[in-house]
């Protein structure tokens, strides 16, 4: 059975617990300007620009020869619950005779949930089955816990560049390891690796928190790099959503959070709009300089939290920039946009200080 | 608040969720004791002063909706009614758009909450369930929940009229008359009540095909049951409550021989629509159905319409014919 599944978050993992279970995994290639053009063609014209790009690198997996298609699923407002669905439709149109497997909460559907486990787990016994997913999930947490020191490092390097390139070995040495042992001992390479990045740390940057839509925050080749962008422009991007997140999420609800966004919007829409308020409330509690808004393009839960977000601006007196991203490429007019904001940004925590400055004297 | 002096004045903006529940709404209001004032039709004016005030993407029902409630705010009412809508069950879900409108109304227009009437609502397409009343006093509050029950039938014999008489929903409440001239084809017109009965936003869909000498089906003319029907054949139905009414009755019709040809009427943007026409019309190809599906927005010119609802009942004569 030649499997392959969404490219989104930490790939090579998904890839290694396949294959731990015995598949031959066909990798989703990352998705460039081909795949995009190749998910819009055949998707409906009005829906979210992430399925569109799934649909696209589904259909590059299905070229190399993949036959079933694992995805995950929920019951929900939002337009993802049918993500798997849809495209199997689709496909099977387009006369590709794929198989999609979509893993519901098990809240949702104890005996599908377990029905499809079965299937994955391609008659393994369940205690190598439990030594598997203890190694994936670690792997996933070291996975993003490396990707957040790079974010936070990139700004700051000497060489443009050079976190990223040290970001490609950690993985690779992620991927190679097949025990706890070989884990921890890549854990610690890791962390040498991260130290040994030549940094300025004297560099004054811009903290910006990046929210919004899961997907487009996750997925640099979604949002054009923003992230690499921003860096690139001295500013410290943050993000919250992460696969490791989402599983703290899931399994420990951030109560404190969401009671403070319900102040703002009383009942979740079913996406991530909750939380993405909550997480704005928090960033400025952490003295950010700002906050990016990345939706795509007619998202149903986003664009209700992108009415909200003018009444945030004043309230909380913290700039927020709104994207809307879809299929067209062209970056130029993001991009001024972008730099404009981090100029306001500048100009902004210059006039604090010169405020902060001026009291200072007057107090004497 | 004392009652006999003078009448609680609650405006309906006459649009999005009232095109569905309006006899509904205007029945619990009067019996509780308040008077309902209905906002004016829509125009362009109405669609213009919504949509400067909300983000760009949104689909036109919701920018109509917001002209209403400035509409009805000229109109000085006391409060204005906006149910929060929930889910009811696990599988019954409103757009998020619709969860999130009180919230959309208070931070676009700046109203704050006094001035909202905000009873929580779910419904699973036919049947309104109010769960939680606004407070407006102890009598006032008892009254409600007394009315709601009588609000439901006088709803549900609407539904039934439109199903005995073969009536569309306004024209089961008197609002429009049916305008036969003849049934040369019969059509399965599918769209939400919002769009497509609303003269403005469709452009006059309904009559438009009635002049083209079509009898129309749609989704309030069949029984609950032929909708459920060929939804339970797919793995994973719809979960919008709006949304799956309309594909349940687009495959219905699909499977219906007496039925000529579908006609989707959707809103630029629309999310639900996204999924229920793609998977409509991958049904209807793979049954060879002819089935169109029209996007509507702001524009007002109705030529390029005109041209293409007059081609499509051209083409399903031809099809007949033969």
């Amino acid at each position: 059975m030649k499997i392959t599944f969404p490219y989104m978050g930490p790939v090579l993992v998904y890839k290694k617990l396949l294959e731990r279970l015995g598949h031959e995994v066909i990798m989703p290639p990352r998705p460039s300007q081909r795949t995009i053009e190749l998910g819009a063609k055949y998707s409906p014209e009005f829906i979210c620009f992430p399925f569109k790009i799934i649909l696209g690198s589904y259909l590059e997996a299905l070229e190399l020869g993949a036959e079933v298609i694992i995805t995950t699923g929920f019951i929900g407002a939002c337009r993802a619950v049918y993500y798997g669905d849809l495209s199997e439709r689709i496909l099977r149109q387009l006369g590709y005779p794929v198989k999609v497997i979509v893993f519901d909460s098990p809240a949702e559907g104890l005996q599908s949930f377990i029905r499809n486990c079965r299937e994955i787990g391609n008659g393994r016994p369940l205690p190598e089955v439990a030594v598997t997913l203890n190694l994936v999930v670690r792997l996933i947490y070291a996975s993003d816990y490396f990707q957040k020191q790079i974010n936070h490092l990139r700004p700051y390097e000497l060489c443009p560049g050079t976190a990223d390139r040290k970001w490609q070995e950690i993985q690779a040495l992620l991927e190679s390891c097949a025990n706890l042992k070989q884990l921890k001992h890549a854990v610690k390479e890791g962390g040498r690796i991260i130290t040994a990045i030549p940094i300025n740390k004297q560099r004054e940057v811009l903290k910006v928190g990046l929210v919004g839509e899961i997907y487009l925050v996750m997925e640099g080749c979604s949002n054009n790099e923003i992230e690499l962008k921003l860096a690139r422009l001295g500013v410290e991007v943050v993000r919250h959503q992460y696969i490791s997140n989402w599983f703290n999420n899931f399994f420990f609800p951030p109560r404190k959070l969401l009671r403070e966004a319900k102040t703002y919007l009383k009942y979740a829409v079913g996406g991530h709009e909750q939380e993405n308020i909550g997480h704005i409330l928090e960033f400025k509690k952490r003295n950010f300089d700002g906050v990016i808004h990345l939706l795509p393009f007619g998202c149903m839960p986003e664009l209700v939290t992108q009415t909200i977000i003018p009444a945030l601006t004043t309230e909380l007196d913290l700039p927020i920039l709104s994207l809307s991203l879809d299929e067209q490429m062209g970056w130029v007019n993001n991009q001024i946009r972008l730099e404009a904001f981090v100029e306001l940004l500048w100009t902004r925590r210059q006039l604090l200080k010169e405020e902060n400055d001026a009291q200072f004297i007057c107090r004497g | 608040m004392n009652l006999r002096q003078k009448k609680l004045t609650i405006g309906i903006p006459n649009t999005l969720f009232s095109s569905y529940h309006l006899s509904f709404w205007r029945q619990w209001i009067t019996l509780s004791g308040m008077e309902a004032v209905l906002s004016d039709p829509s125009d362009i004016e109405t669609a213009s002063r919504g949509g400067r005030r909300l983000p760009h993407e949104f689909c036109i029902p919701v920018k109509v909706f917001l002209g209403h409630i400035l509409n009805l705010l000229e109109k000085e009412v006391d409060l204005i009614l906006l149910p929060q809508m929930i889910s009811s069950g696990k599988t019954n879900y409103f757009c998020p758009k619709l969860i999130g409108l009180p919230e959309i109304v208070r931070y676009t227009t700046g109203l704050g909450a006094k001035r909202l009437f905000s009873p929580e609502v779910s419904c699973d397409g036919l049947r309104l369930q109010v769960s939680k009343f606004p407070t407006l006093g102890p009598a006032l509050n008892w009254r409600m929940k007394a009315a709601t029950r009588q609000a439901n039938v006088v709803w549900e014999g609407l539904l039934a009229k439109c199903r005995m008489e073969r009536l569309t929903l306004p024209e089961a409440a008197g609002e429009l008359q049916p305008n036969y001239l003849g049934n040369r084809l019969n059509i399965g017109l599918l769209g939400y009540a919002y769009s497509l009965y609303d003269p403005f936003i469709s452009k006059g869909i309904v009559n438009l095909l009635y002049k083209f000498r079509a009898k129309l089906t749609t989704w309030e003319m069949l029984d609950p049951l032929e909708i459920e029907g060929p939804l339970a054949g797919l793995t994973r139905p719809l979960f919008w409550n709006f949304g799956r009414m309309l594909l349940g009755a687009g495959l219905k019709f699909l499977n219906d021989p007496s039925i000529d040809g579908l006609i989707y009427v959707t809103a630029f943007g629309c999310g639900p629509d996204s999924v229920a026409t793609k998977i409509l019309s991958i049904e209807a190809g793979q049954r060879e159905r002819p089935f169109l599906q029209i996007n509507l927005d702001e524009h007002q010119e109705d030529g390029h319409l005109r041209t293409r609802l007059e081609a499509f009942c051209d083409m399903l004569t031809a099809l007949k014919e033969e």
